[in-house]
């Protein structure tokens, strides 16, 4: 060890700053101010404070900020980013650093099912035939109420004026919220439909940086929604 | 009457003055302060004359420069005096503890040889560490470190980075696009070591809390301004106010921007602690100001001035040494330099021989009005109380108090000096005297007195007459002392107030 590294230090010089000045998340106009580390509603869990995250993307800490939970804990509620003076988009930079941490180790779920969905159009990898018994069924539950003798659900309907994503938990543990809109379609009379296929609304690539991975199943959607010939989405996610 | 301007100084404050009252049609003498001063040959074709100036002279708008050169001397004349000296820039090196070497530069010598930083070296700029850096200095270590960082890897060390000056947050931002990276210090400080490799840097970044080190091919000290090596010499001779750091016009609020205690020498751009250009530019823009007064003749009027009875000086000196104005010359006794004369009276409040007057604020004129409001007051109840106070603080008070209809003592004589410096022990004995019951001596917030000390000299004063009143046997709380700012009607009613509430409780018990 040359004498330049005895007192143990990081040598600074030796880190390449440039290597995340291409983000273009403004992160090295931060003036410190710590308006960001005030707002936060998750400063100081595990020691996370924006502004660090902000100054070591400045360094150019890459691997420290990949393998750190903190990206993990910010909720993406973009406070930091509104009350910046320097208008530093924290949140975009969040979710850049995110994106790099290897697929396997992103925590939770989030990468698991973003990986079926990809690979069976849901998240919960359900075959097209158990999606259609759970909507059909939900449907005759419907029709049993008064005033709702003739609910169908218009599954694959081609020129409606509406389409609906559904999100997942709704044909697993909450289906019961299915009935809620559809009532109040049937209601105003909407002329809506339910994609078969690539019918998942939530796309998780959004929470774990996977940019890839979201546009896929953006670009699933507006297909869905070309192939029904369907004017307008409802995406209530 | 056509006046001449002496512009003293030898850079470019000088040279701008010069010019910019020579284009106003204004004479010039421009004289270059010199410890050694060339033969009075040399220098005369520019214009400029490079001497020593030994003593000055002033008579009714008229100073008189005695100038020494090596084998001769001059004496030249103007009407005013602009002191446009330089400054001169020291880099901060023993504050880091650095000596200046190939890798260890200062930012003068890293401005004037920027091949000193070759391309591909890591390049350290400190800046503000060991004080706050001026903003002249922050813009060109910036400026630098800005031009070296597509060809560098430049950081800048700093403390608190104030970026209040034309363009300079900006001129932050570009240095960041420029690839510069700030490391910002506030709790602790780097730590410079020499060793074999080169120059380390020691450091927390203090936002991540983690501990770096750099290996620097250069450093950049910054630099800090002092006064120019001549400016004591002309303080000491035209008897100037100095700043702590030795810059002319002292920390006195009533001389902005170009004003010195002594009337008709202004002082410009760096002879007073003040270097960027565009305000050096206003300071001069102030004298051509105060040139063209002069020029219509129309003097400020300056009322009557302080005289000493000839009979009466002991020759103490006293009055020298607290004149705040330099009015007072010696020659074989002391005089008063009318001119310069700005009537605070502080000299015939101190004169032990009483040998100095003021004629409008004389003793006998002051007492003989206490003694006349006395006697006109004398059929009411409330207490018999005096207001000593000064005319540009207490006097606005008591007008703004009375136009707000605020109310004040019933019984109560307001004398207004020019300065609270005027108010003598005899003023205050002078009323007890005549049966004054309470006194209230009011003057400038500390640090705001016009006169520099004057509102000193009145509370050192009656802190000792609460002494003597003590040892006569009087209540020393009959005696109130207050401060007041020219814009506290509401504090000035509450002092006055106060004193008869204090007189009424003593008159009680």
């Amino acid at each position: 060890m040359s004498e330049t590294e005895q007192t143990g230090h990081r040598r600074l010089d030796r880190l390449d700053h440039t290597r995340l000045r291409n983000w273009p998340f403004g992160q090295d106009y931060c003036l410190t101010c710590a308006m960001c580390s005030g707002s936060c509603p998750v400063a100081g869990i595990d020691g996370f404070d924006p502004r660090k995250v902000v100054r070591m993307a400045g360094l150019g800490l890459l691997e420290e900020l990949v393998d750190a939970r903190w990206p993990w804990i910010c909720t993406m509620c973009g406070k930091c980013e509104a009350v910046c003076p320097m208008d530093i988009h924290i949140p975009d930079l969040i979710r850049s650093i995110r994106g790099k941490r290897e697929r396997d180790l992103v925590p939770g779920i989030l990468h698991k099912g973003l990986a079926a969905a990809l690979k069976t159009g849901n998240n919960l990898g359900m075959p097209r035939e158990d999606f259609i018994y759970v909507l059909e069924d939900v449907a005759a539950e419907i029709a049993e109420e008064p005033g709702f003798e003739d609910f169908k659900v218009p599954i694959d309907k081609t020129g409606a004026n509406l389409l609906t994503t559904i999100h997942n938990k709704l044909v697993n543990t909450h289906t019961e919220d299915l009935k809620h809109w559809w009532k109040i379609f049937h209601a105003a009379k909407e002329d809506w439909t339910v994609s078969s296929i690539n019918w998942e609304g939530t796309n998780w690539g959004f929470f774990t940086g996977d940019d890839e991975g979201m546009r896929t199943m953006v670009g699933r959607i507006v297909e869905q929604m070309e192939r029904l010939e369907v004017k307008n989405l409802m995406w209530p996610e | 009457m056509k006046p001449t301007i002496c512009v003293l100084g030898t850079g470019w404050a000088a040279e701008q003055t010069a010019a910019r009252l020579l284009s106003e049609k204004i004479e010039v003498v421009r004289i270059a302060p010199s410890a050694d001063p060339p033969p009075q040959t040399e220098g005369a074709d520019s214009g400029v004359i490079a001497a020593a100036i030994c003593r000055i002279e002033a008579e009714a708008g008229r100073f008189q420069l005695f100038c020494r050169f090596k084998k001769a001397s001059a004496v030249y004349e103007a009407n005013a005096v602009v002191v446009a000296e330089q400054a001169e820039r020291k880099p901060r090196w023993s504050a880091y503890g650095l000596m200046p070497g190939e890798d260890v530069l200062s930012l003068s010598e890293a401005l004037e040889h920027p091949d000193r930083l070759p391309d591909g070296k890591t390049v350290v700029f400190l800046l503000g560490l060991a004080g706050e850096s001026h903003p002249v200095i922050t813009r060109e270590v910036l400026e630098a470190a800005k031009a070296h960082a597509a060809k560098c890897k430049t950081y800048v060390l700093t403390g608190n980075l104030k970026v209040a000056g034309q363009g300079l947050e900006a001129l932050v931002q570009e240095c960041r696009t420029a690839g510069v990276l700030p490391v910002k210090f506030t709790q602790t400080r780097p730590v410079l070591r020499r060793t074999e490799e080169g120059m380390v840097i020691d450091m927390t970044d203090e936002q991540v809390g983690e501990s770096f080190s750099i290996l620097a091919d250069r450093i950049v000290v910054d630099e800090r301004f002092e006064p120019a090596e001549t400016l004591s010499a002309i303080a000491e001779v035209f008897r100037l106010e100095t700043d702590g750091e030795g810059f002319l016009q002292g920390d006195n609020v009533h001389r902005l921007p170009v004003l010195t205690n002594r009337k008709e020498v202004f002082v410009v751009g760096p002879s007073r602690g003040v270097f960027q250009s565009d305000l050096l530019e206003a300071d001069i823009a102030y004298v051509v100001l105060e040139a063209r007064r002069m020029l219509q003749g129309a003097s400020p009027a300056a009322g009557v001035t302080a005289a000493i009875e000839p009979g009466h000086c002991v020759r103490c000196l006293t009055c020298y040494r607290v004149c705040p104005y330099g009015a007072i010359q010696l020659e074989t006794r002391p005089k008063v330099l009318s001119d310069a004369c700005q009537r605070c009276g502080i000299c015939a409040a101190e004169c032990p021989s009483k040998a100095i007057t003021l004629a409008d604020v004389a003793d006998a004129i002051v007492l003989d009005r206490i003694e006349a409001f006395r006697r006109e007051t004398e059929s009411m109840q409330a207490p018999f109380l005096v207001a000593f106070g000064c005319e540009r603080s207490a006097k606005l008070c008591r007008e703004a108090a009375s136009e707000l209809g605020f109310a004040l003592p019933q019984r109560m004589c307001f004398i207004e000096v020019p300065c609270a410096g005027r108010i003598s022990l005899d003023f205050v004995l002078g009323a007890f005297n005549r049966n004054a019951q309470g006194v209230l001596v009011l003057s400038c917030h500390e640090g705001n007195c016009h006169s520099g000390q004057g509102n000193l000299h009145a509370k050192r004063r009656a802190l000792y007459l609460k002494e003597m009143l003590n040892t006569i046997g009087l209540n020393p709380d009959r005696l109130h002392v207050r401060t007041l700012a020219a814009n506290q009607p509401v504090e000035f009613a509450a002092a006055c107030n106060e004193l008869e509430t204090t007189i009424h409780s003593l008159t009680m018990s």
